[in-house]
């Protein structure tokens, strides 16, 4: 056994005071076991449910997890991941203790080192860069790993004081949402034991709710056993469309144009719920001259929807009380932001929006807890400290990550420091991305595990799993608040990430700013305030329902929108108004753009590479964690492309055969084809989230097409300006072109 | 360990299996000294093939007077037959039935997986018998019996 | 025990959505590494009135009444308990795969030990009171778990006024419901 240096600085905290009883039985293995307390938590993954969980700890160990009963909506249920996570956070083969580079990036040779050598060589580096540089040559990376937002919080007071870019945007929903939030202004999303009683007919777009929303289930069921209609749209046939009454698979890309023929038929025959357009919403003339040409045919011919379909699709929603419920993916296109205008106006004609029998969700304004004037979360208050000279700086759009390393001049970024994302196996186009991150000065990366970024860094430091730390992370789909609270103490010399950064900005010079006895709650309390009584949305306590405020029951029942009419805007004021500051595509009514890839939009690359392949996210992961857990790779089985019987036939593929995938931007080989009609011809199917270096990466072959309004592009990814909900950005992934050949 | 695997209810009972091994094994098609054998048991399952299963815990290892049968790291059980002097105490033994005298040798003899490629499975018309680890087999019989169920009457209204 | 009463686990294939919940929360309930799956998804591509479609069933061990697998064994290591669940004592077990070849549902697995090790039904769970794991963390709460009459209980409280209407329709009774507008 390897001996552990002791890491001074880390804190020690009384956990048992979370405990929700003490000397617990549980049953483990056949035996009984009596755990020391059991605490309640919740998944803070970038996932709907964000599951109120109850985790057994015996010797500062996790021995067993499971679903809080307490929990209204997850109800006591996991994911598969959810009681994976007793083996993560209990591998063998978790990063111990800071790691530096010894070979040469992406050899994956290391040394070990103390805390202590890891820290003097990050203040040096980042006191060298700002001098050689300029502080703006420093950035974060930070997704949703851990998608809770206390930590960043605390990062973005480090890298304020330093003069850091700011890491702005994302790269997997803000498309959909500024789509969103230019028709309705701020989301709120209604919960499903307020729709599953009274809808009649619930769609659900872009979403396979088994691999990343199973909680959703026994409400669905509950309204099908009621009797409503069940619609389904994905261009593959998932777990979910399996229980459809209708599934309409569109052409990947093409779910606005769907959107866009509905309305068509809905208008030209009048079902339109006329007394709300004409009530609520601004600008219905210039949509029905939008959706003119659209009729079922030429709505065919571009989605490859049968034109039946779309009829049978837009008689059912608009009749009933109806319930849209989307998902991501049919946004995570370069045309994702007009896709989701066009599906929100179909809701709105319909009149589906403050009624209690069914809404318009996409992503809960809890998404962006500190987004708006009346945010429930005020960031400032921790990354602005009071006295504090934050000197301002330019921004880097996270969906442009690549692109701004490669292009930024002035400075240049050479320093990234990256923790809860993968940047290496998530961001797209794999090798223009190793590229960037070979060309820094320094590239530190905070992982439970050796992972494909670890590979390229120069400093590992060994971080901490959800359950070792503290976080706020509000659902984006329930109104329900469990804060995450460390149910143990992390192991080996594991820190928990913020005070990695209050011992990095100590030693930078800024002691004034990271009081020792802060402790990630005291943050959260900074940033809450007195929004909600955090008191009982911390174990024992919780989980809590959020304030009406912030989380209506019944969403804009009041029929007021934040928009600049106060209605719902089917012509966006917004997107006309932003469109004429910024560059990108801002038209103001939900037009149908050919995604930047795709077979009639771009024939000569079709040519090429004639099968568009989609990336989901699949119920074995979250993204890129957990792939490494013996038990998940058991249950999924080694890379897989899904191909139809057409293509596989015209190729000489057989069911089992070893393929190789690949476009001008790189090649997957030895990928095992699933021959399956449960895609269509000329589509193809490779998870997202497995490692490059284990060979599956759909990531070697997508591109940086990001969705829209703003066209963050044509200044290489940096801004002085930028707004989440004005502006949008969502990773172009699933509108990437490709060809197999046999092995 | 991949072993020999067999879905009994894909069995028809021709025997090529038995026949082969012999032929292979002792230069001409003596069933009775074959190491997979086909039996008749008259009841329900009409047909059943023998052969050795590689027991984790194997019986002729603790029966054999001569200690001269072990279980090798890779799972295989083997046999010093040079040694052995036909006391037969493995074939009562076993179980299942997979011991076989094999008079060239004047030996017990069971199933050697044919050094990793068993003529028996390739033969085998049926499919009944498969190569591949127990947890492989698990796998592709809990599959079959999901076809089987849902191609199966379904009591959807 | 008369058989009536005696405990099963049924899976309600309509609600079985493939999440696979049930796998790993097996594997952590009884402690399992990599190897053996005492339940396990299968997952079926059919074609269903011209729609492709996935169906999802676990498969973890029927506890038959009339076990071939006890039948089978020939130690005497398979037994089957009063309430009806089949369990391995792998002290008995010789490891001999004959309840393998005679499970028609695949179910004996095999780990480092070489020995049979399956699904108990969570029999120690169910001894305290308690659901089996998987029926426990199915989010979909698909798998049910109790006496028949209990089971069809439950599938009648979810699908009977449906069946009912389905059967009136076949037998004439009543007109097929009209699309309300």
């Amino acid at each position: 056994m390897e001996a552990m240096n002791p890491v001074p600085w880390r804190k020690h905290e009384d956990l048992d005071r979370f405990a929700v009883e003490r000397n617990v039985p549980v049953t483990l293995g056949g035996k009984v076991v009596i755990a020391d307390r059991v605490v309640k938590t919740s998944c803070p993954h970038n996932c709907y449910d964000t599951c109120g969980e109850r985790v057994y700890v015996k010797d500062e160990k996790v021995i067993k997890i499971e679903g809080d009963p307490d929990h209204p909506i997850t109800r006591g249920h996991l994911c598969l991941k959810g009681f994976a996570n007793v083996a993560k956070i209990n591998s063998p083969d978790r990063v111990k203790y800071p790691l530096l580079r010894v070979g040469e990036r992406g050899e994956g040779k290391f040394k070990r080192i103390t805390w202590d050598e890891a820290m003097d060589f990050m203040v040096e580096k980042l006191t060298k860069i700002r001098e050689q540089y300029g502080p703006e040559a420093l950035s974060e990376y930070c997704y949703s790993g851990n998608r809770e937002h206390m930590a960043k919080t605390v990062m973005g007071r480090f890298l304020n004081l330093y003069g850091a870019s700011k890491l702005v945007g994302s790269f997997c929903l803000l498309s959909g949402a500024a789509g969103s939030f230019h028709t309705v202004g701020t989301q709120h999303t209604m919960m499903p034991d307020v729709w599953c009683e009274k809808a009649e007919v619930i769609m659900i777009v872009g979403r396979n709710s088994s691999a990343t929303n199973p909680h959703i289930y026994p409400f669905l069921y509950r309204a099908k056993e009621r009797g409503a209609k069940l619609i389904v749209v994905d261009p593959y046939a998932t777990g979910l469309a399996s229980k459809a009454d209708l599934h309409l698979r569109p052409r990947p890309g093409t779910d606005g144009a769907m959107a866009l023929g509905m309305m068509h038929w809905i208008i030209k025959k009048g079902l339109q719920d006329q007394a709300f357009i004409d009530q609520y919403t601004y600008g219905f003339e210039e949509l029905k001259k939008l959706v003119e040409p659209w009729t079922p045919e030429y709505t065919q011919e571009v989605t490859t929807i049968p034109k039946e379909q779309i009829i049978e699709a837009a008689e059912l929603f608009a009749t009933h009380k109806s319930h849209l419920e989307c998902g991501y993916g049919q946004q995570r296109y370069s045309n994702g932001h007009q896709t989701q205008r066009a599906l929100a106006c179909l809701a709105a004609i319909c009149g589906r929006i403050g009624k209690e029998d069914g809404g318009y969700n996409f992503i809960d304004s809890m998404g962006f807890p500190s987004v708006g004037e009346h945010a429930f979360a005020n960031t400032a208050r921790v990354t602005n400290p009071e006295g504090a000279d934050i000197p301002p700086a330019r921004m880097i759009n996270i969906a442009s990550f690549a692109t701004a390393i490669h292009e930024a001049k002035d400075p240049p970024i050479k320093a990234v420091i990256a923790y809860r994302g993968g940047l290496i196996s998530q961001q797209p186009n794999v090798d223009y991305t190793i590229e960037a991150v070979k060309s820094l000065d320094l590239f530190v990366v905070i992982e439970q595990f050796m992972t494909d970024d670890t590979d390229y860094a120069d400093l590992v430091l060994p971080g901490c799993h959800y359950l070792e730390q503290y976080g706020l992370h509000p659902s984006y789909w329930h109104h329900y608040l469990q804060l995450q609270v460390p149910v143990c103490q992390p192991p080996y010399e594991c820190v928990p990430d913020i005070e990695i950064f209050e011992e990095l900005g100590r030693r930078m010079g800024y002691e004034a700013y990271f009081p020792r006895e802060r402790t990630g709650l005291d943050y959260i309390r900074m940033m809450v305030g007195d929004h909600c009584d955090l008191d009982k949305a911390l174990s024992p306590n919780g989980p809590l329902r959020l304030p009406e405020e912030y989380c209506p029951r019944v969403p804009y029942a009041d029929h007021k929108f934040d928009t600049p009419s106060g209605k719902v805007e089917l012509y966006s004021n917004t997107m006309e108004q932003r469109g004429k500051e910024f560059p990108g595509d801002f038209c103001p009514l939900p037009h149908f753009l050919e995604p930047d890839e795709s077979l009639p939009g771009t024939p000569e690359l079709a040519k090429k590479y004639p099968i568009n392949v989609i990336s989901q996210h699949p119920a074995f992961r979250t993204h890129s964690q957990y792939y490494n857990l013996p038990w998940i790779q058991e249950i999924e089985g080694p890379a897989k492309i899904y191909i139809n019987p057409e293509d596989a036939q015209e190729r000489g593929i057989q069911d089992g055969d070893l393929v190789r995938v690949f476009n001008d931007r790189g090649e997957l080989v030895n990928i095992l084809a699933r021959v399956s009609r449960r895609i269509k011809p000329h589509v193809a199917e490779m998870s997202s989230g497995m490692w490059v270096k284990l060979g599956g990466s759909v990531n070697k072959l997508t591109s940086c097409s990001v969705g829209g309004p703003r066209d963050i592009m044509s200044t290489g990814g940096i801004m002085y300006a930028y707004h989440p909900l004005l502006d949008g950005n969502t990773g172009g992934y699933f509108n990437t072109l490709i060809d197999i050949q046999k092995m | 360990m991949k072993m020999i695997c067999i879905d009994r209810a894909k069995c028809s009972g021709c025997g090529a299996c038995q026949a082969l091994c012999a032929l292979e094994k002792r230069g001409r098609m003596q069933p009775g000294e074959s190491r997979i054998r086909l039996r008749r048991t008259g009841g329900p399952m009409l047909q059943y093939v023998t052969y050795c299963q590689h027991c984790a815990d194997p019986e002729c290892v603790k029966a054999c007077l001569k200690t001269i049968i072990h279980k090798e790291k890779d799972g295989l059980v083997v046999r010093k037959f040079d040694e052995c002097f036909a006391c037969s105490a493995c074939e009562v033994a076993c179980p299942v039935g997979a011991v076989v005298y094999d008079s060239g040798k004047d030996a017990y003899m069971t199933c050697d997986l044919c050094r990793g490629d068993p003529l028996c499975v390739k033969v085998c018309p049926t499919g009944a018998l498969t190569f591949v680890d127990a947890a492989q087999s698990s796998v592709e019989r809990r599959g079959a019996y999901a076809l089987q169920k849902i191609e199966g009457k379904e009591w959807l209204p | 025990m008369e058989k009536t009463k005696q405990l099963t686990l049924y899976v309600d294939t309509r609600r079985c959505m493939g999440c696979r919940a049930c796998e790993t929360a097996c594997k952590l309930e009884n402690a399992l590494p990599a190897g053996p799956r005492y339940t396990m998804v299968t997952e079926t591509e059919v074609v269903e009135d011209g729609v492709d479609k996935l169906k999802f069933l676990p498969v973890p061990c029927q506890h038959c009444a009339d076990a071939p697998c006890v039948k089978a064994c020939p130690t005497g290591a398979l037994f089957k308990r009063e309430d009806g669940v089949v369990l391995v004592n792998r002290r008995k077990c010789i490891g001999c795969h004959e309840c393998l070849w005679s499970c028609p549902f695949g179910v004996p697995q095999f780990g480092v030990d070489g020995k049979m090790q399956k699904c108990t039904l969570c029999a120690f769970r169910l001894d305290r009171g308690e659901m089996p794991a998987c029926a426990r963390a199915c989010p979909a709460e698909a798998i049910l778990v109790g006496t028949t009459e209990e089971i069809s209980a439950t599938l009648r409280s979810r699908y009977g006024a449906q069946c009912a209407a389905a059967q009136m329709m076949s037998q004439g009774r009543c007109d097929p419901p009209q699309t309300a507008k």
